[in-house]
């Protein structure tokens, strides 16, 4: 690559939509005004599993008034599909989970819509559930196949008991993590009108061509008989990846059999309640360390809770294994994953993908190890961390691997070393201090073979007909707040050189750009944004022009045809990676991150407080620092709600503290300012050597914190979220054998 | 079967008198509506709504706002917000626990509407002005047609969320004692986050008369309450007896958590565990114990 | 009921249940969408409007207690065009507006805090410019740079 010094890449230009979003303006799906709308709403099981015995319409209510939709009316199967095509769009006979959908009811405003729904009397017959991990294992109630067991990934590298036997120090522990809310500002809303044949969705998403699939398949229709438009998204956090394509069609089976658009915007229990949550887990992890501290062998046996329905669990299952061991080299490993079903709402995305819970289980662990090796938790990483040339679980060689970078230079701006050491000292008095330390990688974009099978495209359109250049990137990824927007603009004027506000990035819109893939697996930037790149160079090359060239190069050149259009394909080889055998290259890139936070508990009320965070991560290159620094604090700081507040209470199967005041997340008085250290060591698969970044921030948060706690309270806590109760708890009842602590 | 809320009547009575008098009519068909913040919250759930009517009660803030001195006593009127009590110069010397639990009440926005009157009828055990004003012998008075009654905070809950007072009544304003001489004061609350939350604990206290003897230090007068810790705010009548029996040391101290402790009635709930606030109850006890030790 | 209350600095008069929320009378019925909805009950701040010049949530306010007032939107801070107040102009420097859901109730929440400290009616320290935002709930942000927006826009407006 040329070394030309950079114009755009690196800068923080004011982001795309930026002016709309701070007076206002900009347009969510609940702001849109369209003529004679009508509202939706949904009658959901109250139950977690039973059988639908009939559905009652109160004989005093005017019926007439109001759109009744149920599984019947569905053109074709009743299915969703997705990867096992085992979720019903509408609840025809069984219910398998608590808030299940059941019947859909339409009328011209909501309030009315509300008070047919009361009028609806869902009788049933209740019958035995499954709602823990636990439960799902035993398998006496079955709510998949057989065992319960959507999904099982073995990964084995080395020789296990050869490695036990090496080690002078062997745990073995469990750990637990709960579910977690996405709680994107934004509730779930979508928009369904029947526009002649063609179905126009427009709804608050993250993956315009999964709703588009979703719905073709339920209603048979083509491809460009399926319209649809993300709005401006008031968040996903992986939220909005899958769910709105149940959302977008049951909307639409409203809106044919009403004649009329329909609107659907859940409120926010409801969106709570119903919608998916980061998988619950349960991991037991046994490790073996020789005299160094290095580990010798590593048995990881870790369970997903999938909910009901499989979804996207086979997936977020994936990225759990191969996150099992964290950013350490170990010789002999061996992890066992399954996700299991129970009767609680199919869990989903959410940012990390699996990723948190592995993490937050082994990274625990290697500080459980380094006390019972009497090293420091910055000592033990030092001696595991992965480096160049090393291989992971999957004997994927790491041409790069900035673990002790981001480690060091985290525990420098931090004063790890001191201060761990003064908070180990005696402690007396009413607030305890402690400070700990988390270090892990997160792999960026699609696992395995996945990116060879979505064949992300884009296209770049370069146009000189009118007075003046219009370039115009298309691409069906959204943003969410990431500010996708902003970075391909400087992507493509960079490599153009053109100015910020001569590239334009088209609207999401099935009709107007073509299918990128899914705005996830932190892959935007990285492989879809060097889609941008390509394109760009591709123009450039196809114009015999140089990087660089600017606008007025590029209209002499195209002053013979006048435009030019430029379609990429991201495809790589599928045989780097082994998915029976789970061997090989599971990410194009890893990042590496080190967070470091700081606690403060008050003795009285056992009330912790966070008072410091650190963090150094490698990003491979901030095409713009400022969106890159949003990133990495927003993801911390929903990384420490998962730790330290952020507590699904579960009964029945059903979400039972489904509102803001309940379900607790911090405000700008829980967290101190987030220090940021980013890492650019240029190695990414991305565009200028950028790696994704949207995930790893949340995967390190969560260790991090719960580290800083056990030191302050000279204890050890393996189940997360650490409430002050489980504090309390802690204090007075002290765990029988102190190994562990 | 329930009504839509745009079927729901609101009377705005400008005075008083014209509120009482409608109140006296209808009493048990209305609802009085104050800032809101409880009512708008409660009104998503149609079941809800009133059968009657709901009367809004803002018209009258020029009688019912407003913090003042009367006689010996600081009297707050129901209309006054919690931000009000915050910003009030008066309060702060003669109040500081009222103070205190402005200051960590819900959020600016929640603040500038929740009156105290709305908070003192809503009667949430959770509520934080209640265990402050408890530990500050504050009095209520109700107002109807046939006139108006007072009767003491820590007899004004009947139950859970039951204020003794009738659908005829009104709120008109609460009354406490002024600071005595050199008063050792405390609020804590202890909730899931710094801000917009809902307490788990509360302990309010307040103390004086305070003397370091020889052997410990004498306790003339005090009064503790708590929030969160039973199915009504409590003043700890208990606690504070035993306090006052003999000279605070390391075993009284040690003897008034414990009743303290037995005094209260936790529940587990979707906030907090029984065990915890029982523990944390007696700790914020200790807690304001030793800051006596250290104060007299 | 007819309610005529002042919005935006124009007299208006609209039909409305006297329970109908603000919130819904200015989203749905005046077009005014600033507002968002994220809660429905006092607890994200997602909805902060000034009434009587005081920040409140306008999901909590019935139009009966609208009737004779005067209520002000985000919508008034800026007219088209015109330029941004430093506060709007300062998250956008910090990137401080990611999904952007919360900032409209944000930067009233802001305001609020810098007019009241212009007219010397709070104490300014770190706290207390915290506590003024914690009714306002950003999930995107972990609210970092969000305070750097609002330490510089004070800062700007000076003593
Ligand atoms: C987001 C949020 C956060 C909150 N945070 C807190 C908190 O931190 N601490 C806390 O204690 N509370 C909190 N609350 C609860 C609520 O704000 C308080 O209880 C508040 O004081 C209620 O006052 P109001 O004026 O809004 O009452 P309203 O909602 O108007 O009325 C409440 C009740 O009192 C009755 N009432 C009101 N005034 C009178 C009167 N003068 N005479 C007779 N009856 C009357 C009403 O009929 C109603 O039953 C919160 C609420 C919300 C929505
Ligand atoms: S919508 Fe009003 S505070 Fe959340
Ligand atoms: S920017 Fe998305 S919620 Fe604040």
């Amino acid at each position: 690559m040329t070394e030309r010094a950079m114009r755009l890449v690196g800068n923080r230009p004011p982001q795309v939509q930026a002016r709309e979003r701070v007076t206002g303006e900009a347009q969510y799906v609940d702001d849109l005004a369209i003529p004679g709308l009508w509202h939706g709403v949904t009658l959901r099981s109250p139950i977690a599993r039973g059988r639908i015995v009939e559905i009652e319409p109160d004989p005093d209510f005017d019926w007439s008034r109001v759109v009744l939709v149920d599984a019947r009316d569905l053109p074709g199967r009743n299915v969703l599909p997705l990867i096992l095509d085992d979720q019903p769009v509408l609840a025809e006979r069984e219910i398998r989970h608590p808030f299940e959908p059941v019947m859909l009811i339409a009328a011209p405003d909501r309030a009315l819509a509300l008070e047919a729904r009361n009028r609806l009397n869902l009788r049933y017959e209740a019958k035995p559930i499954a709602v823990e991990i636990s439960d799902a294992l035993e398998a006496r109630v079955k709510v998949f196949g057989e065992d319960n067991v959507f999904k099982q990934i073995d990964i084995a590298k080395g020789d296990l008991e050869a490695g036990f036997a090496a080690a002078t120090i062997e745990l073995e522990r469990d750990f637990w993590t709960g579910p977690q809310e996405q709680l994107y500002m934004e509730p779930q809303g979508m928009i369904a009108a029947w526009e002649g044949d063609q179905l126009v969705l427009r709804g608050s998403l993250q993956c315009p061509y999964y709703v588009q699939a979703a719905a073709r398949a339920v209603f048979g229709l083509e491809p460009e008989q399926v319209r649809v438009i993300a709005c401006e998204l008031g968040g996903g956090f992986g939220g909005k990846e899958e769910y709105p394509s149940l959302l977008a069609v049951h909307a639409a089976l409203l809106a044919r059999k009403a004649g009329r658009p329909v609107k659907m915007v859940y409120d926010r229990a409801e969106d709570m309640q119903a919608t998916t949550k980061r998988h619950p887990s349960q991991t037991r992890i046994r490790a073996g360390i020789d005299a160094e501290g290095r580990l010798t062998a590593l048995a990881v046996d870790l369970v997903l809770d999938g909910g009901a329905y499989c979804t996207l669990s086979p997936v977020v299952l994936s990225r759990a294994v191969l996150h099992a061991g964290s950013a350490y080299a170990c010789p002999n490993v061996a992890v066992r994953g399954r996700v299991v079903a129970t009767n609680t709402p199919p869990n989903g995305a959410f940012r990390g993908f699996g990723a948190p819970q592995a993490l937050f289980a082994m990274e625990t662990m290697m500080d459980l190890l380094a006390r019972a090796a009497g090293l420091d938790p910055l000592e033990m990483r030092r001696r595991n961390a992965l480096r160049a040339g090393d291989e992971t679980s999957t004997g994927q060689v790491l041409e790069q691997a900035a673990a002790a970078d981001v480690l060091e230079r985290a525990a420098e701006a931090a004063d790890f070393r001191a201060r761990r050491e003064l908070y180990d000292r005696p402690q007396t008095g009413s607030i305890r201090r402690g400070i700990g330390l988390s270090l892990i990688m997160h792999g960026c974009g699609f696992t395995g073979a996945g990116e060879s099978r979505l064949k992300g495209r884009l296209t770049l359109d370069l146009d000189a007909r009118g007075e003046q250049l219009l370039v115009q990137v298309r691409t069906g990824s959204t943003d969410m707040g990431q500010g996708m927007r902003t970075t391909f603009k400087q992507l493509a004027a960079e490599i153009l050189g053109l100015e910020l506000d001569e590239v334009e990035v088209a609207a999401q819109d099935t009709a107007l750009v073509p299918d990128s893939g899914p705005t996830v697996a932190s892959r935007t930037l990285m492989i879809v944004g060097g889609l941008v790149a390509r394109a760009a160079r591709q123009a450039l090359t196809s114009l015999g022009l140089e990087e660089g060239a600017g606008a007025e190069a590029l209209r002499l050149a195209l002053a013979g045809r006048g435009r030019l259009e430029i379609e990429e394909v991201h495809e790589p080889p599928a045989t780097l990676f082994d998915e029976d055998h789970y061997r090989g290259q599971a990410y194009p890139s890893w990042g590496y991150a080190c967070t470091i936070c700081e606690v403060e508990v008050d003795m009285t009320t056992f009330e912790p407080r966070i008072v410091d965070v650190v963090t150094c991560q490698d990003v491979g290159r901030a095409i713009h620092p400022g969106i890159v620094e949003g990133q990495i604090q927003g993801g911390i700081a929903q990384g420490l709600g998962y730790a330290a507040f952020e507590e699904v209470q579960m009964h029945d199967g059903a979400m039972v503290n489904a509102n803001f005041n309940r379900y607790i997340v911090p405000t700008a008085m829980d967290l101190p300012p987030i220090r940021v250290l980013l890492h650019e060591s240029g190695q990414g698969a991305g565009p200028f050597g950028a790696k994704g970044i949207g995930e790893m921030p949340v995967d390190g948060a969560a260790p991090a914190y719960v580290s800083a706690l056990a030191q302050a309270l000279r204890t050890s806590f393996r189940e997360l979220p650490v409430t002050p109760e489980a504090i309390a708890e802690s204090f007075l009842r002290p765990r029988p054998g102190k190994a562990d602590a | 079967m329930s009504r839509g809320r745009d079927e729901v009547e609101v009377l705005a009575p400008s005075s008083l008198r014209e509120a009482v008098q409608v109140l006296a009519e209808v009493g048990a068909e209305a609802i009085p509506l104050a800032g809101g913040s409880d009512l708008m919250v409660a009104f998503r759930d149609v079941s809800k709504l009133p059968r009657g009517f709901v009367l809004d009660l803002l018209g009258l803030e020029p009688e019912l706002r407003g913090i003042e001195l009367v006689e010996d006593e600081v009297q707050i009127g129901a209309l006054t917000t919690v931000d009000d009590i915050l910003h009030s110069s008066l309060l702060a010397a003669e109040a500081r626990p009222l103070v205190e639990a402005a200051r960590c009440f819900g959020s600016t926005q929640i603040r500038n509407r929740a009156t105290i009157g709305g908070n003192v009828m809503n009667g949430s055990p959770a509520a934080d002005s209640l265990p402050a004003l408890l530990a500050l012998d504050a009095r209520v008075t109700l107002l109807s047609s046939e006139g108006p009654r007072t009767v003491p905070l820590y007899s004004f809950y009947a139950d859970y969320r039951r204020p003794v007072a009738k659908p005829s009544e009104l709120l008109v304003s609460i009354r406490i004692a002024r600071a005595p001489a050199n008063p050792i004061e405390s609020f804590r609350k202890v909730a899931a986050r710094r801000a917009q939350a809902i307490a788990k604990v509360i302990l309010a206290g307040r103390a004086w008369d305070v003397r370091a003897e020889e052997e410990g230090v004498r306790i003339g007068e005090i009064r503790l309450a708590a929030g969160s810790v039973g199915p009504t705010p409590m003043r700890l009548f208990e606690t504070e007896r035993i306090l006052r029996s003999e000279l605070l040391g390391p075993r009284l101290a040690a003897e008034a958590v414990a009743v303290l402790r037995s005094e209260i009635t936790p529940i587990d709930d979707l906030r907090s565990t029984a065990a915890y606030r029982r523990l944390v109850a007696g700790r914020l006890l200790e807690d304001f114990l030793g800051s006596l030790l250290l104060q007299a | 009921m007819k309610v005529s209350f002042r919005l935006n600095g124009e007299t208006r008069s609209i039909e409305s249940a006297p329970l109908d929320r603000l919130l819904d009378v200015l989203r749905r019925d005046l077009g005014l969408t600033a507002a968002k909805e994220g809660c429905g009950e006092g607890e994200c701040g997602a909805c902060s409007v000034f009434l009587d010049g005081v920040l409140v949530c306008s999901c909590l306010v019935p139009m009966a207690q609208v009737r004779g007032r005067s209520v002000e939107t985000l919508e008034a801070l800026t007219r088209p065009g015109a330029p941004l107040h430093p506060l709007q102009r300062l998250l956008i420097e910090t990137d401080g507006s990611q999904c952007g859901f919360c900032s409209p109730g944000m930067i009233m929440a802001g305001v609020d805090y810098m007019r009241r400290l212009a007219r010397g009616e709070v104490e300014d320290d770190h706290e207390a410019r915290l506590r003024a935002i914690a009714g306002n709930i950003c999930r995107c942000t972990g609210y970092t740079k969000i305070v750097e927006a609002i330490d510089r826009a004070i800062e700007e407006a000076g003593p």
